[in-house]
């Protein structure tokens, strides 16, 4: 593995925080107006519904800890971090079993949970609109937890080099086995970075992908693909168009 | 209104929608747990990934391992 120049000042540290967005819509000069419950307009079911428990209390556990799952999934569940909506499966242990690794979007999870969402706001913010919004928080989170990975494999790799007699408690190539910080602190900095990063910027994760190399070109299909999958058939089965909004200034959209 | 007030709205309705003020675990915080394990390498890191520059690659030059890495599943 190759580890890029990364350029380390004391100003780059992270002070604590906590975001919270009551403050966020003041500098627009309009309020912030969820409407009332018995107003929501629920979304048909569709044959993907499964239900997501958002309440979270059942699912700490299985969030916070890694976990070992079925042996016969897709993903290697060695150390794999399991959110309600996505999983990451770090490194794996072995380069050359590099099978499980990489983010997992549960699509039929977020699409059941984001029905929901989307039918609490109100009709001005386009379920296509919403739903980028939706992905795009939820992958960050998910980018966070890699990030993470990094930055611990990164430390390690500097304290091994410095000092060699006194190998770390983890193997050079443990990787999977990442513990920067305990689980709780770590999903709750992942999520901090999620709702910043999609505050702060509209870019996408399709956005960032176009200026990769075309071999990328995949990754970015799904991703467009998610955002559009299904949301004419199920989310707008009455308008045979749909306004996209551009998420960039400049960005191209399907202008109805 | 401007998208940027959409996206605000609808990341406003997501923290709501998730409860995430009051969520043990995804509240969404940087514990002083966290400031301290992550270090002065946070930023740098962060942001090599929302450019989508190279930080961890199979050989030097190589893009970032990550970005083929996105899947879908059903589980």
């Amino acid at each position: 593995m190759a580890i890029g120049p990364i350029s380390l000042f004391e100003g780059n540290c992270l002070p604590e925080d906590e975001w919270f967005p009551p403050h966020l819509l003041d500098r627009f000069g309009y309020p912030f107006l969820l409407i009332p419950e018995s107003q929501y307009e629920p979304w048909g079911e569709g044959p993907w519904a499964e239900d997501v428990d958002y309440s979270l209390g059942g699912l700490i556990e299985d969030s916070v800890e890694r976990k070992r799952g079925d042996p016969a999934a897709d993903i290697d569940y060695e150390g794999v971090v399991e959110d309600p909506l996505a999983y990451y499966a770090p490194y794996p242990s072995d380069a050359s079993s590099r099978k499980g690794f990489g983010i997992y979007f549960r699509v039929k999870k977020m699409l059941s949970d984001f029905k929901r969402f989307h039918s609490k706001l109100p009709r001005f913010i386009p379920p296509d609109f919403s739903w980028r919004v939706y992905v795009t928080t939820v992958f960050w989170h998910e980018m966070a937890h890699h990030v993470v990975q990094d930055a611990w494999l990164i430390q390690e790799g500097n304290k091994r080099q410095r000092s060699s007699s006194s190998p770390s408690s983890s193997s050079p190539s443990d990787y999977s086995g990442y513990t920067l910080m305990p689980r709780q602190d770590e999903e709750g900095f992942c999520e901090y970075m999620a709702f910043t990063a999609v505050e702060r910027s509209a870019s996408p994760p399709g956005k960032a992908l176009i200026n990769l190399p075309p071999r990328h070109l995949p990754t970015n299909e799904m991703i467009f693909f998610l955002a559009d999958w299904d949301l004419d058939r199920h989310f707008c089965p009455q308008s045979g168009s749909r306004t996209k909004i551009p998420l960039l200034p400049g960005e191209i959209g399907d202008e109805a | 209104m401007k998208p940027d007030y959409f996206r605000i709205y609808a990341l406003y309705a997501l923290w709501k929608h998730w409860g995430r003020n009051a969520d043990p675990v995804y509240r969404p915080r940087v514990t002083a747990i966290a400031s301290r394990a992550i270090g002065p390498m946070w930023s740098s890191l962060w942001d090599a990934h929302r450019r989508g520059a190279p930080v961890i690659a199979p050989q030097q030059g190589d893009a970032d391992l990550i970005w083929g890495r996105i899947y879908v599943t059903d589980k």
